[in-house]
């Protein structure tokens, strides 16, 4: 772990997108002690330019924008962790189902994966959603979902290799029960995969709750999410194009630092994957 | 080549089967249906019970989706409930406003990404490459709609220019179709590039490691004949791979774009059926867009042949 950390911090991507991803983690968890103003509350001062009052300054509403921007990467962090731990969960287990069981198991699992692998990410969660209703916990549900088939794909391609190796075969033979095998054998061995994909599905949660949101799918109004302030900015983006361009500065550079932390993280645990530098 | 074909077209079907079921079950749990909304507040009992019968949505859900389905195989894929239109010829017609934004898009996106990326794999280590690096970097990390609207505010507010709001079909106007497609198409493709760009430098970077274009340096030949000959000819698999994947979400990613710069595509068409739970329009065309993605899966994999002749399929 010690020596993990080491290395992430050696790389130059590893450690810009390290500290990216802690900046918005703690913004987004201290969002109350940082925000200046009330993200709900409208005051008198409408589509106020960027100044002293207003750090990025109002909305249409008179809402601050820094404010909300701040409590939308609350917004943005739980959505991303939780349904990336769906994905990553349900992923997981279907995985290790598929690749150790193999035949009918593997073969049900696998072809309902190839189901909802057809489908873009966007349109599929839009469904789920349509189906269960617009709002945070939904949409978590719906990214969740939509992650899990890239997870079971990872993991099973992993437990083909390593089932296909002598020690499991030998705990097999002495008589090691399949739950047992799974869980102190197989999974191990499936991690580092397993760990670099859940890294690098962080940033895509949190593109498709933006996307949701923006398409007013997501989170609900009035509640700030980066996705729904961008869409409500459109209106108004001529006469107040900050409240366009904070919250697109504000997505790129989450989704970025999420990238680059995947892409380091990945180059530590999986380098036969490394771009060939 | 012939068979395999063949045999992935049969495994079409249950494929397809399997997902108009689950999309016609997944559409029938929503709470409140069309019926509801169409209906407002001022609706009775006895309108519902018309109004279900006059949409055959008084019969059980399987009697109902053997209705569907038996026209579906048919090529009747029923009428929208919001314009009482047919849906099939509708969906055809705007699948043709997203299949020329798919094509306007990936054909940037190549005119971009290759040539950026085998200068940057060429000119390895240089500013030319970090630069063209972190381009596509950050332009993966872009949302399309995050790109898309900046692009609108942009244009409005430096150029002071509004992108038509009417679409021009590419028969009747091919220039005027170019026109109305040209900034979406933007948006998209340069989105497309960062991925295709990163791809096709590790590829040709791998590629000019190997043995062979040692040999090949050996017998002399010139450096445009060492990339354009032989290692972009191999890198071209794993490119060909990540254009077939992007070019499916693509199509998805065209629900946003459609939205923003209001293009009747198929991803809109889809969007407000949702919102408006017309049945038969979500229906029709979530199975539509499934139809487009397996058969654009069976030509990467077509391609892949085509590419490797080490590649084949029986």
């Amino acid at each position: 772990m010690k020596q993990f950390f080491a290395e992430l911090l050696r790389d130059k991507t590893g450690r810009v997108g390290l500290a990216g991803v802690l900046a918005v983690v703690v913004v987004a968890v201290f969002a109350p002690l940082i925000a200046t103003h009330d993200p709900l509350e409208m005051s008198d001062f409408l589509r106020q330019a960027p100044g002293a009052g207003f750090l990025l300054g109002t909305d249409e509403f008179g809402r601050d924008v820094f404010s909300r921007l701040v409590y939308g990467a609350r917004v943005s962090v739980y959505v991303g962790l939780v349904a990336t731990g769906i994905g990553a969960i349900g992923g997981l287990a279907l995985g290790l189902a598929a690749g150790y069981y193999g035949g009918v198991v593997d073969n049900v699992i696998m072809r309902l994966m190839d189901v909802l692998f057809a489908f873009p990410s966007i349109l599929l969660a839009l469904a789920i959603v349509a189906v269960l209703g617009p709002d945070l916990g939904n949409t978590i549900i719906a990214i969740g979902i939509v992650r899990i088939p890239v997870f079971t794909r990872t993991v099973r391609a992993e437990v083909l290799s390593v089932k296909a190796q002598e020690y499991i075969t030998s705990v097999r033979s002495i008589g090691v029960k399949d739950g047992r095998v799974i869980l102190r054998h197989v999974l191990p061995n499936v991690m580092a995969p397993f760990i670099v994909q859940t890294t690098l599905s962080l940033s895509s949660a949190i593109l498709v709750e933006a996307s949701l949101s923006f398409l007013g799918l997501g989170i609900q109004p009035p509640n700030p999410s980066w996705g729904s302030m961008l869409s409500e900015s459109r209106r108004i983006m001529e006469l107040a194009p900050w409240t366009a361009i904070a919250p697109t500065v504000a997505i790129i550079l989450a989704i970025l630092s999420f990238n680059l932390l995947g892409d380091g993280v990945r180059d530590i645990l999986d380098p036969k994957l490394k771009n060939v530098e | 080549m012939r068979t395999y074909i063949l045999r992935r077209l049969a495994l079409f079907i249950p494929v397809l089967f399997g997902i108009s079921l689950a999309v016609f079950i997944l559409l029938h749990m929503i709470p409140g249906d069309a019926v509801d909304l169409m209906m407002g507040i001022e609706g009775n009992p006895e309108l519902r019970q018309q109004l279900l019968k006059q949409y055959g949505m008084d019969y059980p859900w399987y009697a109902q989706y053997w209705n569907w389905i038996s026209g579906v195989l048919r090529g009747d894929f029923g009428v929208s409930m919001r314009t009482g239109l047919p849906v099939l010829p509708e969906i055809v017609s705007r699948f043709k406003v997203t299949l020329m934004l798919t094509v306007y898009s990936s054909v940037i996106s190549w005119i971009i990404a290759i040539p950026l990326g085998v200068v940057a794999a060429v000119k390895r280590n240089t500013w030319v490459d970090g630069g063209a690096r972190v381009f596509a970097l950050i332009w993966v990390s872009v949302p399309n709609f995050a790109l898309g609207t900046m692009l609108l505010l942009v244009l409005s507010l430096v150029f002071q220019y509004y992108p038509p709001l009417e679409y021009t079909p590419f028969f009747a106007s091919p220039l005027g179709n170019l026109g109305s497609l040209i900034w979406p198409s933007l948006v998209l493709g340069a989105i497309m590039a960062g991925s295709v760009m990163r791809m096709t430098r590790s590829a040709l970077l791998e590629n000019l490691q190997q043995d062979y274009i040692r040999t090949v340096r050996a017998k002399g030949a010139t450096e445009r004949v060492v990339i354009g000959r032989h290692a972009l000819k191999n890198s071209l698999l794993p490119i060909v791979t990540i254009i077939g994947m992007q070019v499916g979400s693509l199509l998805g990613g065209t629900v946003v774009t459609e939205q923003i710069f209001s293009l009747p595509g198929l991803g809109l068409y889809t969007l407000t059926g949702i919102n408006q739970r017309d049945y038969p329009v979500v229906q029709g065309s979530i199975l539509f867009f499934a139809f487009i993605f397996v058969i654009i899966n069976l030509i990467v994999d077509v391609i892949y042949s085509w590419i490797d002749p080490r590649i084949s399929y029986r």
